[in-house]
């Protein structure tokens, strides 16, 4: 299989587990969409040298991804994209900051190399949280609830579409990959004197599409302002989690349970 | 139903796809409009939906003079399938994309679900209802996109080439759905077979006019006039030695 139809495959994945049916995905999207900010904001917050602290946070994710069913694989492996950009981001700090903070095992950690695992967490924190967002909600709820937010209609229609969209260029480009190849012996990707006349006609293609998915969207009175579905009305229930996950999220913010549990058992 | 007076359309590229057409469409009838590859039929049919906009002439379709502040109207009542169903298919749960029109149109959530229910049974795809667009096979998409358009109600219905994509099983089926559909149809195809089984009447494009109009039967077994509009006599009115 190509990466571009297993990258497609990984984008229609996500879109069919947001059709679950277990707690989570029968949660209000507005309570699930709440508690993802208040999670991301508590995770950013944390000090930069204040690993211990966050550990506890990663219950969050590991409790979403059990109740809602979602492969931990999934998940993972779309993690994988974002580590690399925060592992860089923060790849100087253990040159720059180099005053010892603790000793493991003998073995002498700094402060700037805390700090580069402490982005390293936030990331996986935080990209998690969206995926599992977007996992157990379905795109256009989201997108109407963003609405609701007040989120500024041309930003959510950006969003919406940019992700309908990312589908039918994956399918465009990986025909035309695949006529490439048949054509090009055992030749291995795409020949740089090629490269330009395929994003060439790649843009033409793509440009010709996109007019033809929005000629039919207008067709059936689509006039720049996309229509959701009216959404459920929020629940009890739906109150009582997201009031209860944020108030758990931000204790873990000011109590460091780690260290507790630690000095427990020390 | 549709009436159309000498339209004319050249593209950008100088190529005059349609030259002083004029047609007229009896209500509940079914017109295929055939020709070569170029003859002008998917150009005539955004013509009638306002996709593109005729030079000089004029249409009416669905009572409503087409102009550019009556398109709005003449969509609510005129449905249009296009050739490719991957270009109509935009939603990830099909029960969404056949919603989507209703939606636009202003109808109550109530009002829509019903619409829904109402292509879905027509075109009986309830099976398909909670299945992602993505996911369905070529038969499948032509049905979806079908009833997408079905269920905002049009009183006339576009359909450009709509047996493309689909296996002999998958026409067939579509063929009976279409037959049973009591809107004025106008079909652009290459499927002669189609036509013979389901249109009452046929226009022939060539270079943009209408070469001949007429019953498909009587047309279709003129070999000359096929000829020379780059059209063959379709397989059924064949007399072949196949062995």
């Amino acid at each position: 299989m190509s990466k571009l139809t297993e990258s497609l495959n990984k984008i229609n994945s996500l879109e069919e587990l947001s059709e679950g049916n277990t707690v989570i995905h029968k949660l209000h999207p507005m309570a699930k969409m709440i508690t993802t900010i208040v999670y991301m904001v508590v995770v950013i917050s944390f000090d930069k040298y204040d690993i211990s602290a966050m550990i506890p946070l990663f219950l969050y994710p590991i409790l979403m991804m059990s109740l809602g069913e979602i492969p931990y694989r999934s998940v993972l492996s779309r993690l994988l994209i974002a580590l690399p950009f925060s592992f860089f981001a923060g790849l100087s700090n253990p040159f720059f900051d180099r005053e010892i903070a603790v000793s493991l095992i003998g073995l002498p950690v700094s402060y700037g190399f805390l700090s580069l695992i402490s982005i390293i967490i936030k990331t996986v924190l935080t990209v998690m949280a969206v995926l599992i967002l977007i996992a157990t909600t379905p795109m256009d709820k989201l997108s109407s609830q963003l609405i609701r937010a007040k989120v500024p209609k041309m930003f959510v229609m950006q969003i919406m579409l940019t992700y309908r969209y990312l589908g039918l260029l994956i399918t465009e480009v990986r025909n035309m990959v695949t006529a490439y190849h048949l054509r090009s012996g055992r030749q291995k990707g795409i020949r740089l004197v090629h490269a330009g006349t395929f994003m060439g006609q790649l843009l033409l293609r793509s440009f010709e599409r996109a007019e033809k998915v929005y000629l039919a969207m207008k067709c059936r009175g689509f006039d720049g302002e996309y229509r959701f579905a009216a959404s459920k009305p929020v629940r009890l229930w739906d109150y009582c989690y997201g009031i209860l996950v944020c108030c758990v999220i931000v204790l873990f913010r000011f109590v460091n349970f780690s260290l507790l549990i630690g000095s427990l058992f020390g | 139903m549709v009436h159309i007076r000498n339209i004319n359309f050249t593209y950008p590229d100088g190529n005059q796809a349609i030259t002083n057409l004029s047609l007229d469409i009896e209500e509940g009838s079914t017109v295929a409009v055939v020709g070569a590859n170029g003859a002008g039929k998917s150009t005539l049919l955004a013509l009638l939906i306002g996709i593109l906009a005729a030079e000089t002439g004029e249409i009416e379709i669905a009572g409503i003079s087409l102009k550019k502040d009556t398109l709005e109207e003449a969509r609510r009542r005129v449905g249009f399938v296009f050739q490719n169903p991957d270009d109509q298919l935009f939603m990830a749960r099909v029960s969404d994309d056949i919603a989507f029109g209703p939606r636009n149109f202003g109808f109550s959530t109530t009002e829509t679900e019903d619409m829904v229910s109402k292509a879905i049974k027509t075109l009986k795809i309830e099976h398909l209802k909670n299945r992602s667009s993505h996911k369905l096979s070529g038969g499948e998409k032509r049905n979806v996109a079908i009833a997408a358009v079905l269920a905002t109600d049009p009183e006339v219905l576009l359909l450009d080439e709509p047996t493309s994509y689909l296996d002999p099983k998958s026409r067939r089926n579509l063929i009976h759905v279409l037959e049973t559909l009591p809107h004025t149809k106008v079909i652009a195809t290459h499927d002669l077979d189609m036509v013979l089984d389901l249109c009452d009447r046929v226009v022939i494009l060539r270079s943009g006019e209408v070469f001949a109009d007429g019953r498909p039967q009587q047309l279709f077994t003129d070999g000359k006039l096929m000829d020379s509009c780059g059209l063959e006599v379709p397989l059924s009115l064949q007399n072949r030695d196949l062995l």
